[in-house]
């Protein structure tokens, strides 16, 4: 083959430009450490790329919802356990109240402190979360329970998606814990009791005091649920965020460059750019004209 | 056999012949690095009088060393690797469109949407987490808007582009036609045309870039270009290529003689080479494909998203409401998707709450609008984010086969460049060889004609005494 200055010369250039561009490529791969750093460069990983983008995104959302919830779970165990402790105080007013053996002045302090467990039952019942009254259900804006103890919220759940396809509720029902809708109507059943004691009637008072072990029993009913809700959100986020390391994993191993590897490329293809000039200085050098 | 006054001539020929091949040498050392010049060769004979062997020489013309198989390849190559070219730079604009490697693609404005959707669970009342929804809502649709409106851009683009190439072609189809006429003249006259004919393949590859061309030789050098199944050449004749949209907006090239009425031949699908099918190719297939698919995507999003929000409740109690507007159709819905003014500019409009009597804290319905981020709503099967990988993965591939397209054709022309340049280029080595030989036998030459003068002399001497 008869070979000219034209093929000498297009032979340098074309491989040196052929080498060059290697080199970009690797120099790109090596700054970014992104194997993938546009979808042609891998169609099918970066098409899961984008999926699992997406996931984690979600994942986020999920856990940032969670975070956002959580607090008002709290809140609510926690005042339940208070509104626990003030029936366990009544159910204690009741059972001296009822003892029968009491003077009138005892009598009096009882009726007083029931009073005063009625307020607070409703201080409780008004607990706010971050969004509003804890437990008016979904009606945030006006307080659950009026001065009387009247509830004037709903049995709406506050409903959340806690993970893929989790939609879960994440209140604690106020109208299911304090009200008739859980089977005993907690204000009005401490306010028998202060009513009972206050009039020194003993029956009453006996009377009360079956109700106030169902109220109370409700309560905590209703408290351990609150608990549950509390467990349900750790135990969503923990597996969440183990869902979390494992895309980041999984997207790390399909789009990440593994460095090693892209460092004795980037030195590799160095030494044959400098291969390449010094063939092509030789191969432009062949030349005969000098020798004429 | 001729005397010493043969002997005279005979040199002074001998002269003529060396100085031509000298001549000849210098023009291909000159035109070394010109485009597609072919290499010329002096042709030398010996020259016979009558029967009678004068042993003189003659010079009988220039040889291009032409090769007119590896030239055809050489045209189809370029036609080819100026499509691939062509089509791959049209397709890595596509692509940057849907490059998510940096976080910041239309994915995941997505994504942001759905995220907002979860906090607006969360916090169903909160007015900043509904302003936040409304506003990832108008960043997907407004980055919705700008990809289609690229791609669509892009079209419009390519339109105008193809305009130019054709207009191109039809200067060069008539520049070759009027070098023909000359070739042909020059040729009809006795004369060399080998550098109107250097010129005219000029032409040619010029033309071969913007359409795959096919030539065919004629008697004086002339040559008849085809393309596309029509001749676009013959002799000085030319036809001329035009450029218009279809009734469904695709290009559409038809060939017409110039300054002829008749609606001239549909070459749209014979094109298979060069800018021009690059062209058609990259805004008719596959710019095409891409954004009726995003088109589609952008409108099964909207539209479900669209469903469930009508079917909740703003804080005012009213439902009804979507988020977008989005027309009824998937066609163009990339760019006129809009935040709806149903709900723009009131995030209290965002329905979180199935139904009044579950305000203002209600979040069922935050949650179905979440939920679609996981249903199969796109593309009849795929979820929004499937989706959109497959979207992303289509592309992908496209380029991804452009890409070593360029490769393979950029290779093929390199071998079809060398194998012409090797018969037809110019090798300085073997022209310093020649000027050499023709410098020797010129010399030569020169010594013969002393001999002879020097004979002679000896002759006038001792006879003139």
């Amino acid at each position: 083959m008869r070979v000219t200055e034209t093929m000498r010369f297009d032979a340098v250039t074309t491989q040196l430009s052929r080498l060059s561009e290697k080199y970009m490529g690797a120099a790109q791969q090596a700054s970014t450490g992104q194997r993938i750093n546009a979808p042609s460069d891998d169609p099918v990983a970066a098409a899961e790329a984008a999926r699992i983008r997406a996931s984690l995104s979600t994942t986020d959302a999920f856990r940032g919802a969670i975070t956002l919830v959580r607090g008002d779970a709290q809140t609510a165990e926690s005042s339940l356990d208070a509104a626990g402790q003030v029936l366990q105080r009544a159910l204690e007013l009741a059972m001296t109240g009822a003892n029968g053996s009491t003077g009138p002045d005892e009598q009096k302090a009882l009726a007083t402190e029931a009073n005063q467990l009625v307020a607070q039952m409703v201080e409780i019942g008004n607990t706010k979360g971050a969004q509003g009254y804890l437990f008016g259900g979904t009606s945030l804006d006006t307080p659950a329970f009026d001065a009387d103890g009247n509830f004037a919220g709903n049995d709406v759940d506050h409903i959340l998606q806690i993970g893929p396809g989790q939609p879960t509720a994440v209140n604690v029902s106020g109208a299911r814990a304090f009200t008739s809708a859980g089977g005993r109507d907690v204000i009005q059943d401490l306010k028998s009791l202060a009513t009972a004691l206050v009039n020194g009637d003993s029956d009453a008072v006996r009377t009360s005091l079956d109700d106030l072990k169902n109220s109370h029993e409700q309560v905590v009913r209703e408290r351990s649920r609150a608990g549950l809700v509390l467990n349900r959100l750790d135990l969503s986020d923990s597996l969440l965020a183990q869902g979390q390391t494992d895309l980041q994993s999984r997207s790390s191993a399909i789009t990440s460059a593994d460095t090693n590897e892209v460092y004795s490329k980037l030195t590799q293809l160095q030494g044959s750019i400098q291969q390449a000039v010094s063939v092509g200085k030789q191969l432009l050098d062949t030349s005969t004209i000098q020798r004429f | 056999m001729a005397g010493l006054s043969g002997l005279l001539n005979m040199a002074r020929d001998a002269l003529a012949a060396q100085s031509y091949g000298l001549n000849v040498t210098s023009q291909n050392i000159t035109n070394a690095n010109t485009p597609l010049y072919v290499r010329r060769e002096a042709v030398l004979q010996t020259q016979a009088l009558g029967t009678e062997t004068t042993g003189g020489v003659q010079v009988q013309g220039l040889r291009r060393a032409a090769d007119v198989y590896a030239d055809r390849s050489f045209l189809s190559a370029t036609s080819m690797q100026s499509a691939a070219k062509e089509y791959d730079s049209q397709l890595s604009s596509v692509e940057t469109l849907f490059n998510d490697s940096g976080a910041t693609g239309f994915g995941s404005t997505l994504d942001q949407l759905f995220a907002t959707f979860q906090q607006l669970s969360a916090r169903p009342s909160d007015p900043t987490v509904r302003q936040s929804v409304l506003n990832a809502a108008d960043v997907f649709a407004s980055r919705a808007n700008q990809v289609a409106d690229t791609m669509a851009t892009q079209r419009t683009d390519l339109f105008d582009k193809a305009t130019e190439l054709v207009s191109q072609a039809n200067q060069r189809a008539q520049e070759i036609a009027k070098l023909n006429q000359q070739i042909v003249s020059a040729r009809q006259a006795g004369g060399d045309a080998s550098d109107l004919i250097d010129q005219r393949n000029l032409k040619l590859l010029d033309l071969a870039q913007i359409v795959d061309i096919r030539t065919v030789s004629g008697a004086y050098d002339d040559v008849m270009v085809q393309a596309g199944g029509t001749t676009l050449v013959e002799g000085s004749n030319t036809q001329q290529l035009s450029v218009e949209l279809d009734p469904s907006g695709n290009i559409a090239y038809t060939a017409h003689r110039s300054g002829s009425a008749d609606g001239g031949a549909d070459i749209t699908s014979t094109i298979s080479g060069g800018q021009l099918f690059a062209v058609k190719q990259a805004r008719d297939v596959d710019i095409l494909d891409v954004s009726n698919r995003f088109d589609k995507f952008v409108f099964d999003v909207a539209t479900a998203l669209n469903a469930s929000h009508a079917a909740g409740v703003g804080l005012d109690g009213q439902g009804g409401r979507n988020i977008f507007d989005v027309g009824t159709t998937a066609d163009g819905a990339g760019r006129i998707i809009a935040l709806s003014g149903d709900v723009a500019g009131h995030p209290e409009f965002i329905a979180a709450a199935s139904d009044a009597g579950e305000l203002p804290g209600g979040s069922s319905n935050a949650v179905i609008l979440g939920n679609v981020a996981s249903t199969p709503i796109v593309f009849g099967n795929r979820t929004p984010a499937q989706a959109y990988g497959d979207i992303v993965g289509d592309i992908g591939s496209r380029r991804s086969a452009s890409k070593s397209d360029v490769d393979l054709r950029a290779g093929i022309l390199q071998q079809s460049k060398s194998a012409r340049e090797s018969g037809s280029g110019v090798s300085l080595d073997e022209e310093m060889v020649n000027l050499q030989k023709y410098q020797r036998a010129y010399q030569a030459t020169g010594k013969v004609l002393a001999t002879v003068d020097d004979l002679l002399a000896e002759l006038i001497q001792k006879v003139g005494a």
